[in-house]
C-alpha cells in the first residue's frame, strides 16, 4: 500500500476507534442487538405461552352439561370464568376465549350426527391465539376419540382414515431447516443493511466532518495528492462498515444460539460453511465499499454534518427495500434479473449461500456487477473530491 | 514655484521608493503573473500579478469578497488557475502543485482545523508525514517546535480540550512542521483574543527572520502595518494598487492606510 494512503488510513482509523459514541453505535450496538433483542422478545412470548399453559381463563357456556365441557373442566390448568357477556369479556382481555356447546351436543354425537360448536376468540391477542390453539387440539383429541368409538362399533378399522401413509424425510434435520430458513431471512439483510448503515458515521465524519471543523483546506494543502487522501479515506470507511457487519452478523449468531430466545430453542443448528462463510464476507466488503463511497461522495457534496446526515438518511433506508425483495422468495427459485440489479443481487446470492447453494454463475455475475458498481461510486467520490465547486460549497 | 519644488521632490523620493522595491526581485520565491479565477460567470480574480523575496512579508488587503482567499487557495494549489502562471519556489504553479505543496505552509484563520481525539504530536505527525517526512525527520521537527513554541506541557495529549492559544500553537506547528519556505497566512487572526493575535504576529515575525516569503492577507490595517514590508490591495478582484507602506503613504500624501484603503476602493460597501 502506498505510504500516504496508509497514513491517512491508519489516522483516520485510530481516530475513529477513539471515539466512544463510534465504539457503542457501531460496534457495540450491532454486537448486543439481537441477543438482547432476542432475550427480551423470547422471554416475552416464552412468557405469555408458560402463562396460558399454566392459566388458561375460558368463559363456557354448557347448556347440556356435555362430555366436552367436563373433559375441559379436567384440565386443571383451565380457569372458568363467569360473565354474563362472554364476547365483551374475550373483547376486554378478560377472559382468553368463549366456548358455547349447544344442549344437544352430546345428543347429536350419540346419534352419530355432527355437532355445532362455537368459540370466540380475539385475534389480534398472543395469549387468546395460543389459547385457541390449546382448546382445539382438546377438541380434535376428543373427535378422533368419538370417531375411533363409532368406527368400532361398526367393525371398522380406524387406519380407514388414512389411507395414505406420509413419511416425511429431508437432507436437513427439522430444526437445521428452521435455522437455515431464518438466516435466508436475515443474513441478506444484515448484510445489505450494515454495510450501508455501518458506513453512515464514518463517512459523515471524514467527508462533511472535515469541512466543519475546517481540517480539508489544510489537509489539501500537503503533499498527499486528493486520490491518496480519497482512497485513504475510502479504505478506512469499508473497514469500519466492514466491522460493523461482522459485529451484527455475530450478534446474530450469538441470538440464534441463545437458549430460549425469540429464534425458538437456541437449538438452531447454524450450518454455513467455510466457503459460505468467505464468500459473503468477499460480497460484503465490496458492497461495504459501494455504499461507502457513495456516502463518502454525498457526505463531502454537503457543507456540514447535519447537512450530510439528512442527505445520508435514505441509505438506512433503499437497502431494506432490497431486502425485503427477495426476503420472501424461495432462494431456489430466484430470477436471473435479480442477480444484476445493484443491491437485490447481493440480496439474492446471499440467500442462496445462507440456503447451501453455490450457484458459481450467479456469484459471478453478482461479483462482477458488484465490482462495477462500487467502481462507478468510487468514480463518483473521486469526481465530488475533485470538483472545486464541491469542496469549497458555501 | 514652491508648489512645483515639493511636487517635484515627492516625484524623486516616490521614484526611489520604487527603485528600491524591484531591486529585491533577485530573491523571489513566489511570482504569480495574471492570476485569473472565474467562478462560472463570476470573475473572482481578475489578472493578479505580485512577487514575494525571501525574507519579505507581502500583505494582501481587502474587503471580505474582493479575493483574497480565492488567490491563497489558488497559491496552495487547493485551486486551479483559470489563466495566468505563477512560481512558487521554482516550482510551477500549474504543472508542479505536489512540489509546490511540499514547499508551503499554511495558516488559515477561524477554527483552527485540528483532530480533537488525537494529540497534539499526533495532528503534527499526520501532516508531516502527509508532506513526505520520514518518521524520523517528523520526531526530530517535532521536537524541536515543542521547544521553540513551548508545548512541553500538552503535546501528548488530546487536542479537544485545549484553550484556544494551545490549539494555535498546535496549528502553528502544523504549518511549519515540514519546513516550508513559503508561508501563506489566510486572515490568522480572525477571532482571536489579545495574546493569540500575539501569538500569530510573533510567528509571522519569526518566519521572516528565518527568510521565509510570507504572503499575509488580512482586512485589519493596524495588522498590515505592524508586519508587512508590501501591500497589495485587492478589490473586486483586481490589483487596485501595490507597493511599500511609506510608499503609499508618500504617493497618497496621507499617514493613515486606512484612509488611502477605503479612497482606493472608493468607499463603497457592496
Amino acid at each position: 500500500m502506498n505510504k500516504l494512503v496508509s497514513v491517512i488510513l491508519f489516522k483516520e482509523l485510530k481516530d475513529m476507534l477513539r471515539d466512544k459514541k463510534t465504539l457503542i453505535v457501531s460496534l457495540l450496538i450491532p454486537l448486543l442487538l439481537m441477543p438482547l433483542l432476542s432475550i427480551v422478545m423470547g422471554k416475552a412470548m416464552n412468557s405469555a405461552e408458560v402463562d396460558v399453559k399454566t392459566n388458561t381463563n375460558i368463559v363456557m357456556v354448557d347448556k347440556g352439561n356435555s362430555t366436552l365441557g367436563k373433559a375441559l373442566k379436567q384440565d386443571k390448568a383451565i380457569k372458568f370464568e363467569e360473565y354474563s357477556d362472554g364476547e365483551a369479556a374475550v373483547k376486554n382481555g378478560k377472559a382468553l376465549l368463549l366456548i358455547e356447546i349447544p344442549k344437544d351436543f352430546d345428543m347429536n354425537i350419540t346419534n352419530g350426527n355432527m355437532s355445532d360448536l362455537r368459540i370466540f376468540y380475539d385475534n389480534t391477542s398472543q395469549k387468546s391465539s395460543i389459547a385457541l390453539s390449546k382448546i382445539t387440539e382438546m377438541i380434535d383429541a376428543l373427535s378422533k376419540q368419538i370417531v375411533t368409538t363409532r368406527l368400532t362399533k361398526q367393525n371398522i378399522d380406524v387406519k380407514i382414515l388414512t389411507p395414505i401413509n406420509v413419511s416425511k424425510a429431508s437432507f436437513q434435520k427439522e430444526e437445521n431447516a428452521q435455522g437455515q430458513i431464518l438466516l435466508g431471512i436475515m443474513i441478506p439483510m444484515f448484510v445489505l443493511l450494515y454495510s450501508a448503515t455501518g458506513t453512515i458515521a464514518a463517512a459523515t465524519d471524514l467527508g462533511a466532518g472535515e469541512k466543519e471543523r475546517g481540517t480539508l483546506e489544510p489537509l489539501l494543502t500537503t503533499k498527499a495528492g486528493r486520490q491518496y487522501i480519497l482512497t485513504g479515506k475510502l479504505f478506512a470507511i469499508t473497514i469500519m462498515g466492514f466491522l460493523v457487519s461482522i459485529c451484527s452478523m455475530i450478534g446474530l449468531v450469538i441470538a440464534m444460539k441463545i437458549p430460549g430466545g425469540m429464534f425458538a430453542s437456541g437449538s438452531s443448528s447454524i450450518s454455513l460453511s467455510y466457503g459460505s462463510i468467505a464468500l459473503i464476507g468477499v460480497i460484503a466488503i465490496i458492497t461495504t465499499m459501494f455504499f461507502g463511497a457513495l456516502e463518502l461522495g454525498v457526505s463531502i457534496y454537503a457543507r456540514s454534518f447535519k447537512e450530510a446526515q439528512t442527505y445520508l438518511m435514505p441509505f438506512s433506508i433503499v437497502p431494506l427495500f432490497a431486502a425485503y425483495g427477495t426476503m420472501f422468495m424461495d432462494a431456489k427459485n430466484i430470477p436471473f434479473l435479480y442477480f444484476n440489479i445493484p443491491m437485490l443481487n447481493v440480496s439474492s446470492v446471499v440467500k442462496e449461500l445462507t440456503s447451501g447453494i453455490y450457484n458459481y454463475g450467479h456469484i459471478s455475475i453478482t461479483i462482477t456487477w458488484s465490482v462495477v458498481y462500487t467502481v462507478i461510486s468510487i468514480l463518483l467520490a473521486r469526481y465530488m473530491f475533485n470538483k472545486e465547486s464541491v469542496i469549497f460549497r458555501s | 514655484m514652491l508648489n512645483l519644488i515639493k511636487a517635484c521632490s515627492f516625484q524623486l523620493f516616490y521614484s526611489i521608493l520604487i527603485v528600491s522595491d524591484i531591486n529585491k526581485g533577485e530573491f523571489k520565491l513566489l511570482e504569480v503573473r495574471n492570476l485569473t479565477k472565474n467562478f462560472k460567470n463570476f470573475i473572482a480574480v481578475d489578472g493578479v500579478s505580485f512577487e514575494v523575496n525571501k525574507g519579505e512579508i507581502l500583505g494582501l488587503i481587502g474587503e471580505n469578497g474582493a479575493g483574497k482567499t480565492t488567490i491563497m487557495r489558488m497559491l496552495a494549489t487547493m485551486l486551479k488557475l483559470t489563466k495566468g502562471e505563477g512560481k512558487i519556489a521554482g516550482y510551477d504553479l500549474v504543472r508542479e502543485p505536489a512540489s509546490i505543496r511540499g514547499e508551503i505552509g499554511i495558516l488559515f484563520g477561524g477554527e483552527v482545523g485540528l483532530y480533537d481525539r488525537l494529540t497534539a504530536r499526533e495532528n503534527i505527525m499526520y501532516f508531516a508525514e502527509l508532506n513526505g517526512m520520514t518518521c524520523e525527520q517528523a520526531k526530530k521537527s517535532i521536537e524541536e517546535l515543542v521547544k521553540e513554541l513551548e508545548m512541553n506541557e500538552f503535546i501528548d495529549k488530546r487536542v479537544g480540550k485545549f484553550s484556544r492559544g494551545m490549539k494555535q500553537k498546535v496549528a502553528i506547528a502544523r504549518s511549519i512542521v515540514h519546513r516550508p519556505s513559503v508561508m501563506l497566512f489566510d486572515e490568522p487572526s480572525t477571532g482571536l483574543d489579545v495574546s493569540a493575535t500575539r501569538l500569530i504576529q510573533d510567528f509571522i515575525i519569526k518566519c521572516k527572520s528565518e527568510d521565509k516569503a510570507i504572503v499575509f492577507s488580512s482586512h485589519s490595517m493596524r495588522e498590515v502595518e505592524k508586519l508587512c514590508d508590501r501591500v497589495v490591495i485587492i478589490h473586486k478582484g483586481k490589483i487596485v494598487e501595490q507597493g511599500t507602506i511609506s510608499s503609499l503613504k508618500v504617493k497618497y500624501n496621507n499617514e493613515d492606510m486606512e484612509d488611502i484603503f477605503v479612497n482606493l476602493i472608493g468607499g463603497s460597501h457592496e
